[in-house]
């Protein structure tokens, strides 16, 4: 599979695209960070890290320029860490002389303003009404959980906050799940709501904006590591069960229960620490057809797996199958080297 | 609409039992996912009829409700850290660690009785992984694997042992065991449930049910099926290789995986660093074994074990079927008509239903287990008040460690076949053994742990704690005593007469499957004699029903394997 395939044959080079197991798990990673924004940044790490440990063995042992490209755009990405870092830290520093918190408030406009800040069960959208410099009605939008912006500790905020009329640090909610992330949210709303009525209040530059969302997303916290385990889990079962349908003839062993029933009536039993045949029907379903190729020759093919097997799978079936894609990979192989030779 | 739920309980368990009994050959997973498809198409005909179309667009969100992820995705974790494991060399180093205890005092009976019990100690989330890694190094023990240091006898002991244990490891296991299903449901009235309210009477009664196993195969099934075990005998004049050792050498990376794994096994279970997943632990584990040992992600992959994995899914997505259209309560009304019998009672249904799996065992436990623990949660204060929230989590002891073996005696592929298939026996030579530890030994074991230990509230000063262990071990010596008795006796009767072996088992089944429901009544009721009748009476209905299905010639079966189900 090379790029100038890409141009000439996209369907095949598509197709092999998803019969590779590394493409597949670069674009579950590309899912799941699209999807949320939090894991970006861990992923990004990690694709950049498995990348670089695969392709530094191949650019020293192949000299393949794959590894050079990763360093290009790791330092592109660093570059572009630092623009965006630079603009960040320039635009806080603006920000802060023009605060709508406490007395800033005097430089918002009367008017309608809304503004989004995270809470514990998603974003809240807020809509705040200045008259006379004073915060005079708050009204929430949107919400995924309601009764939180509708509990005591939302309201007595809300309450000292009209009082108040301008945005104060609130005091430390009671111990509840979730309590100081809505009221957080709820308060980081009410800021954006009136950061939009200042004129020209200080914005980040379009590619800081667009670099923390492509690359950094919101900053990753534990929940966001333990859903990516639990994502994880689910990814590499299914990788694991979809490498056989896609090679034809070896998605039978998707069947195998692992029961080794059949290792009790093969000929052979066990060659070079795999059992017979259920090692070989499960390195199929791993993908691994080199090394069923190579433990083929041992197979007698009597077919007493098949009689045994609880669910009727024939083991020299299913490995001859993993023999045929072993060799369709050597051949596509040697003749992408053909290809980069001339 | 009740009518309904009657149907597609009737679908579901036919298709088990025709499954079971060979009549379908496919995937187990396959026949619940059909079973689901069918109850979900009759469902939805229903519904229309009854509801409107409306009725029918809630069907799919209703039966999808029945997953639970947790164990799923904890079981997968699990099995990555077992793949890390075996790549890394870190069943070679339990190996070498395994050869510096035969050296030890406690020599070599010692080792192998620890090596046994090695699956409930490290209680991993599916018994095959350690069975696929030490069955073969148990097999190196006889004549045909190069020691001849334990006779054909022995080595079938010892491997049916170790495989007992095995296949009901997954039940205590704190990383997505099947307990956890039944722990979840206790949950709701047990703050503490989910740390692990079933893990202990699990272990115990798995120790106490594979040391009777061990003697079944011994006194029982070598005498039953004398000629059903190909291994091969030491030949007069073999000289054991007893001083001799196998030099295994593991790599550095096998002990630091073993190490990793010890390590997160006891993060995930006693929460040091906080509250978090198992899952969790168990990645970061797994990807620290990847840095560390330099193994690749192939390598957990390699872990996996597809079938506990889909089983478990194909399981909840059944019984989400089941629920959705009204199976779970069409059961619970023919349970609830069977307590209205005099002769049987609430005690009697419960010795009945707490060896379901036993009688119907399927290649992964998991299966019923998420169809029926939400049936058996019915039967306590949340609908129909038979029994109390401290009986409820005694009688789900007793069922989930019935539940959890099932996989060992399965002829569907279950885990056992892994042990007949290493001391090359027929399918089926394990069964009588195996589900004869579960019925008489296993569920009223882990009843009487439940009721005199868990349950209790006690403290460092308290005397009823020490009257607590007395009573457990007091039961414990009783139970098994019985049972030792029931084996002696009838190896002592046992003749080449296969038929007259037959009967004489199955009468030992009925005696102990009355004792095991009598037990288990006793500690639901204590001392009421009816309801110990009435625990008797069930009890030995369901060792009927297990008693009749253990083979009585197992050529026969094996022909049946072979060449299918013949008219």
């Amino acid at each position: 599979m090379t790029l100038s395939e890409l141009s000439h044959d996209p369907l095949n080079f598509f197709w092999n695209a998803l019969r590779t197991r590394g493409v597949r798990l670069v674009v579950y990673a590309i899912v799941v960070a699209s999807l949320f924004p939090s894991s970006r940044f861990i992923l990004l790490i990690a694709v950049i890290l498995s990348l670089g440990i695969i392709w530094w063995r191949e650019y020293r042992f192949k000299q393949d320029s794959k590894f050079l490209y990763l360093t290009v755009f790791v330092v592109f990405l660093v570059i572009g860490y630092i623009a965006a870092f630079i603009n960040v830290s320039n635009i806080d520093e603006l920000r802060l002389g023009m605060s709508p918190w406490g007395n800033g408030i005097l430089q918002v406009p009367d008017g309608k303003y809304s503004g989004v800040g995270q809470g514990y069960r998603g974003p809240i959208k807020l809509e705040v009404q200045v008259k006379n410099h004073r915060i005079v009605d708050l009204k929430t939008l949107d919400y995924p959980d309601l009764i939180s912006v509708l509990d005591n500790q939302i309201r007595l905020f809300k309450k000292q906050l009209l009082e108040e009329g301008r945005l104060f640090v609130p005091g430390q909610p009671e111990m509840l799940r979730g309590a100081q992330e809505t009221l957080t949210g709820y308060v980081n709303a009410i800021q954006d709501a009136l950061s939009k009525g200042i004129p020209a209040f200080p914005q980040y530059n379009w590619f800081s904006r667009l670099f923390l969302e492509c690359f950094i997303g919101k900053a990753p916290d534990r929940v966001t590591l333990n859903a990516l385990a639990i994502l994880f889990a689910v990814f590499m079962v299914f990788e694991y069960a979809f490498q056989s349908m896609l090679i034809p003839g070896t998605g039978r062993s998707i069947n195998c229960y692992n029961c080794a029933s059949c290792v009790g009536v093969c000929p052979v039993k066990e060659v070079e620490g795999v059992q017979m045949p259920m090692g070989l029907v499960l390195l199929t379903r791993l993908g691994n057809y080199e090394r069923v190729m190579e433990l083929s020759k041992y197979c007698v093919g009597c077919g007493r797996c098949a009689a045994k097997c609880p669910i009727g799978n024939s083991g020299p079936l299913v490995i001859s199958a993993a023999f045929q894609a072993a060799k369709e990979q050597k051949r596509s192989t040697s003749t992408e080297n053909k290809r980069d030779t001339a | 609409m009740e009518f309904l739920g009657y149907i597609t309980l009737g679908i579901f368990l036919g298709l088990m039992l025709l499954t079971l009994f060979g009549y379908i050959r496919t995937p187990v997973q396959t026949v619940l996912v059909l079973s689901t498809v069918l109850c979900l198409i009759i469902g939805g005909f229903f519904r229309y009829i009854a509801y409107g179309w409306d009725s029918v667009v809630l069907l799919p969100n209703e039966f999808l409700g029945g997953i639970i992820l947790h164990p799923i995705t904890a079981l997968l974790t699990g099995l990555f850290l077992a793949g890390g494991l075996k790549a890394s060399g870190g069943f070679e180093a339990l190996k070498a660690l395994l050869g510096y205890l035969r050296r030890s005092p406690i020599g070599l009976v010692g080792t192998l009785v620890i090596l046994i019990n090695l699956p409930v100690i490290s209680s991993l989330p599916c018994g095959r992984i350690l069975a696929a890694a030490l069955l073969p190094l148990l097999f190196t023990f006889g004549f045909e694997g190069g020691l001849g240091i334990l006779s054909k006898s022995q080595l079938i002991v010892l491997i049916g042992a170790f495989t007992r244990n095995s296949m009901g490891s997954c039940g205590p296991s704190p990383i997505g065991g099947v307990g956890q299903i039944a722990e979840g449901f206790l949950g709701s009235f047990f703050p503490t449930a989910s740390d692990g309210i079933l893990r202990a009477p699990q272990a115990f009664a798995l120790m106490l049910g594979t040391a009777i196993v061990a003697l079944f195969l011994k006194f029982v099934s070598q005498k039953i099926y004398p000629n059903d075990v190909s291994l091969r005998e030491a030949p007069p004049g073999f000289e054991t290789k007893r001083g001799s050792e196998v030099k295994i050498k593991p790599p550095i990376q096998g002990f630091i995986a073993l190490a990793i794994f010890v390590i997160s096994l006891l993060i995930a279970i006693f929460q040091p660093l906080g509250k978090m997943p198992v899952q969790s632990v168990l990645v970061a584990g797994a990807l620290l074994m990847i840095v560390v040992c330099r193994i690749r992600l192939n390598d957990l992959l390699e872990g996996i074990i597809l079938l506990p994995v889909t089983a478990m899914a194909a399981g909840f997505l059944a019984a989400g079927a089941l629920a959705a259209t009204g199976g779970f309560k069409a059961l619970a009304s023919i349970l609830n008509s069977l307590v209205s019998i005099k002769a049987l009672g609430v005690a009697g249904m419960l010795a009945i239903f707490v060896q379901f799996q036993t009688i119907l065992p399927l290649s992964c436990a998991r299966i019923l287990t998420a169809a029926l623990v939400p049936t058996l949660y019915l039967f306590g204060p949340a609908q129909f008040n038979f029994l109390s929230w401290s009986q409820l989590a005694i009688v789900m002891a007793a069922y989930i460690i019935n539940a959890t073996t099932s996989c060992g005696p399965s002829p569907l592929g279950g885990g056992g076949m892994m042990g007949e298939g290493t001391m090359r026996a027929e399918t089926g030579f394990i069964k009588g053994a195996y589900t004869f530890a579960s019925m008489a030994i296993m569920a009223p074991m882990a009843a009487i742990f439940m009721k005199f230990l868990n349950l209790s509230v006690f403290q460092p000063s308290d005397p009823e704690f020490v009257r607590n262990i007395y009573m457990i071990g007091a039961f414990a010596l009783v139970i098994a005593g019985v049972n030792v008795v029931f084996i002696f006796l009838g190896s002592k009767l046992f003749n080449p007469k296969s038929s007259r072996n037959f009967f004489i088992q199955l009468i030992g089944f009925l005696l102990s499957g009355g004792f095991g429901g009598g037990i288990l009544a006793f500690a639901l009721f204590e001392t009421e004699i009816t309801k110990i009748l009435q625990g008797i009476l069930g009890g030995i209905i369901a060792a009927f029903l297990i008693g009749v299905m253990v083979p009585k010639v197992l050529s026969k079966r094996l022909t049946a394997t072979l060449s299918g189900p013949t008219t």
